[in-house]
């Protein structure tokens, strides 16, 4: 009965007084880290509060427009992340930061035992025409070196990581390094999306997807995957409940699965030859292809 | 195994449990209602609401804000335990769908308060552990504070600025990515 029931508050600065949890969450809900970071200059209540929240988003692409539409865009996005994970790890007793990209920041998430990494990748179309023009030019000056220059994220030496929940990285057609020794033993969710495996990295893909890489896997998203090796896609995983692949090109054309515990598979346009299929629990099952393919095994 | 079902159901319809605000005044609530708060549902799973929970932290004004909210909210939550054991079919589709509307403008009419009870909603909500009404009531702050700068924020809440010069010019080189 005594609190001001007008819209003004008599002056009384209520917001500060909340506890800190509350305001966390209230920082939490803001779209994108730089608001959060905003709030640092308000007052002494509010210095490197954000630095402790427990999850960052960063966004290009909404609310801050001209991150995207300027040249030099990308780099400041770039520096954006960079300052306000060194200004974290300084705040915090995170390992020390050192400047990154964007393997680097997964690398870094990793390593500070991140529960869950969204990392969506959609270079600005003006950075894809010059890399095009310029992979082009240096193509036709130097004849019979086939080199190209490609966007590789670099991920063979990621770390272990007991804690990384869920993990959902698409990357605007990169070259991917997977890692050859990593474990993820906490690893519900993975989505791949968008990317590339050249050599051995077909290979590795089938080590990330097997139960001896990540032991708690339980659902699986592959989607615009383009493998240059010879290989082909085994995927041997004892726990995952639920594959969905979309778009996926290489060159066997020869999809194997040992899934035990699969419910719902679901193959998109894949275009595939052949596929062996051992998945006894398999409920639901999605196929949509424009060419149908000359050989199914089944072994169940 | 359906009866015993809607047995269970009608047992805990009828449980009862008052709540005591600050200023003394009691509540009767369904034990639905008031376990959408976690604080009381971990009360009433030890066994300690006989005779009434007493909420120092909260008063009678609040606490009748945060019934309405609950009420409204437990209805919604036994709805979708309906809906799931029965097939989706379009007429369920369509239920559900306009009963979401009107959670929706419930929700929009709940948060028309002046700021002072958003605050202590928001407390409430905190201590009594309802996620769902502290989400509600933090996106409204939230959404005020976005895209505003850090002089409109302080004038909107009234946060007196006890940095120096010096400190202010300092957190800003920090964090000039944020400000640009």
């Amino acid at each position: 009965m005594a609190a001001a029931t007008n819209s003004t508050t008599g002056g009384a600065d209520l917001i500060s007084s909340l506890p800190d949890d509350v305001l966390l969450h209230i920082l939490e809900l803001l779209p994108d880290a730089g608001d959060a970071a905003c709030t640092g200059v308000l007052s002494r209540r509010w210095r490197g509060l954000w630095t402790r929240l427990p999850a960052l988003r960063f966004d290009s692409g909404s609310g801050r427009p001209e991150l995207s539409l300027e040249f030099n865009g990308p780099r400041r996005f770039v520096a954006m992340v960079n300052d306000s994970l060194a200004l974290r790890a300084a705040a915090q007793t995170e390992p020390a930061f050192q400047h990154l990209t964007i393997s680097g920041w997964i690398r870094h998430a990793v390593r500070n035992e991140v529960r869950s990494l969204v990392l969506e990748l959609d270079r600005p179309s003006l950075y894809k025409y010059y890399a095009r023009v310029f992979a082009t030019t240096f193509a036709a000056t130097n004849k019979g070196n086939k080199k190209e220059q490609r966007f590789v994220v670099a991920l063979e030496d990621l770390p272990s990581s007991s804690k990384m929940e869920t993990m959902r990285l698409a990357l605007d057609g990169a070259a991917v390094r997977l890692p050859a020794a990593a474990t993820f033993a906490a690893l519900v969710d993975l989505s791949l999306e968008n990317m590339e495996f050249t050599g051995v990295n077909g290979q590795l893909l089938n080590r990330l997807l097997s139960s001896a890489c990540c032991p708690s896997l339980r659902k699986v998203s592959l989607r615009e995957l383009g493998f240059n090796g010879q290989d082909e896609l085994f995927v041997v995983a004892d726990t995952l409940l639920e594959l969905s692949m979309e778009k996926l090109m290489w060159k066997s054309d020869i999809l194997r699965l040992r899934t035990p515990s699969l419910r719902v598979l679901r193959v998109v346009a894949c275009s595939l030859d052949e596929l062996v299929l051992s998945a006894p629990r398999l409920e639901e099952l999605q196929f949509v292809d424009d060419q149908p393919f000359s050989k199914i095994h089944n072994f169940t | 195994m359906a009866s015993a079902g809607s047995g269970d159901e009608k047992a805990a319809a009828a449980a009862m449990i008052t709540l005591i605000s600050s200023d003394n005044e009691k509540f009767e609530v369904t034990e639905a209602t008031a376990t959408l708060s976690q604080t009381i549902r971990h009360m009433i799973e030890d066994g300690c609401t006989d005779g009434g929970v007493p909420l120092p932290n909260v008063t009678s004004k609040i606490l009748a804000r945060v019934i309405e909210y609950c009420k409204k909210h437990a209805t919604a939550a036994a709805g979708e335990e309906g809906s799931s054991s029965s097939f989706s079919d379009a007429a369920f589709l369509e239920v559900d769908r306009a009963f979401l509307e009107e959670l929706e403008e419930f929700d929009d009419a709940f948060l028309e308060v002046d700021r002072a009870t958003l605050f202590d909603l928001i407390l409430a909500a905190n201590y009594l552990d309802i996620k769902g009404l502290l989400n509600l009531t933090c996106q409204k702050v939230a959404d005020s504070v976005k895209g505003k700068t850090p002089e409109q924020i302080r004038e909107m809440y009234n946060i007196v600025n006890d940095l120096t010069p010096e400190e202010e010019a300092e957190i800003r080189r920090e964090t000039q990515w944020a400000f640009e």
